[in-house]
């Protein structure tokens, strides 16, 4: 099942949106020998209701970014065929709508390339899906004018981004070395003392007030740790100022590691 | 003489069996009172940059978040179990509890 993305698209990238599609028309449509000097484009996000209400027997078309519909009225189908062909007479019908199919198709795959791959299979008649109808889930329609022939193409979020991708990913964020993300990176370090041995009984009675001696010297070297893990390096307890600072003396190798 | 035979033993296969009973040894610390345990004190710490750790030499300082006269924590086995003055007792360092639980 397709995933379904909500939210509106962007004034920005709407007016974006709009003018790609409408380029693509028009590319579409001289390609086609359909004529369009007094075409006029207007775009518009898609309620649910005008999809309803205008979109009945759209042609879908499912590409691997997204899915398109296209509508061009109950008959036009026909009609964009019959401008090709020259054809005039009733007879001919099917000869028109199939060209006219075949149109729609073209026009189907140029927007799908330009996302970035082909339309799977060709475009039919179905049943528009609530990804191509409901704004809120992020569907966009351009409706244009192509002479006298009035065309909608509706396109589903997916889609949408693909043609139109946000700032931030279309650009992407320049990539850095790890080791110089991680240059300023914090880390913690504390010093602490091997203070000494004592037997549970000693340390049972323990009470305050009452001083309890390390076995370690005043002038006996201290370890400092990474994150609480290992021991790096030593050093000697002294003053900064008001604040206990430590002078370092040695770094720890794992040949000689401190527990 | 007597002869005897040398063979390797064979043991039992232990099983495994979910015990009912009441635990075989009592909870009594006092047992254990003649165990030594390792004892530290935690005097502060410091937040520095990867590239300033990689950097530090011989005689460089590190300024703890601790003041002069903050308590220090003493650990067992890494869990803080009192709080006291650090002090020097002759030329040793030396540790005046002031909270213990």
């Amino acid at each position: 099942m397709d995933e379904v993305r909500f939210g509106w698209i962007g004034q920005t990238r709407r007016a974006a949106l709009e003018g790609l599609l409408a380029g693509l028309l028009e590319e579409w449509s001289r390609e086609w020998w359909l004529g369009h000097a007094s075409s006029q484009f207007s775009s518009d996000a898609v309620t649910e209701l005008d999809a309803q209400a205008r979109l009945q027997g759209a042609f879908i078309s499912v590409g691997p970014h997204g899915a398109l519909a296209i509508h061009v009225g109950t008959r036009a189908t026909e009609a964009i065929g019959r401008h090709l062909a020259l054809v005039v007479s009733d007879d001919d019908a099917a000869l028109a709508a199939s060209l006219g199919e075949q149109a729609l198709n073209d026009l189907a795959a140029s927007i799908h390339r330009r996302a970035g791959a082909a339309p799977v299979g060709g475009a039919s008649k179905q049943a528009l899906p609530a990804s191509l109808t409901q704004a809120r889930h992020g569907a966009f329609a351009v409706q244009a004018s192509l002479g006298r022939l009035p065309l909608t193409v509706l396109i589903d979020r997916r889609l949408g981004e693909r043609l139109v991708p946000p700032a931030s990913a279309a650009v992407g964020s320049a990539l850095v070395p790890r080791r110089e993300a991680l240059s300023q990176a914090a880390v913690q370090v504390s010093a602490t003392m091997a203070f000494g041995q004592v037997d549970l009984a000693q340390l049972a009675d323990l009470a305050v007030g009452e001083v309890l001696v390390a076995d370690r010297k005043l002038e006996d070297p201290l370890h400092i740790h990474v994150e609480g893990r290992g021991v790096v390096a030593t050093g000697y307890l002294r003053r900064s100022g008001t604040q206990r600072a430590i002078v370092l003396d040695g770094a720890i190798t794992r040949e000689h590691h401190y527990d | 003489m007597t002869e005897v035979v040398a063979a390797p033993i064979e043991l039992e296969e232990a099983a495994f069996q979910a015990h009912t009973s009441e635990p075989l040894i009592k909870r009594n610390l006092a047992m254990l009172g003649h165990v030594n345990v390792k004892l530290d004190v935690v005097l502060g710490s410091a937040q520095i940059n990867v590239d300033r750790l990689f950097a530090l030499g011989k005689g460089d300082c590190i300024e703890l978040d601790a003041d002069l006269d903050a308590p220090v924590t003493l650990q067992l086995d890494g869990k803080p179990i009192a709080r006291g003055q650090l002090m020097a007792v002759g030329d040793s360092f030396g540790l005046k509890i002031v909270e213990i639980l």
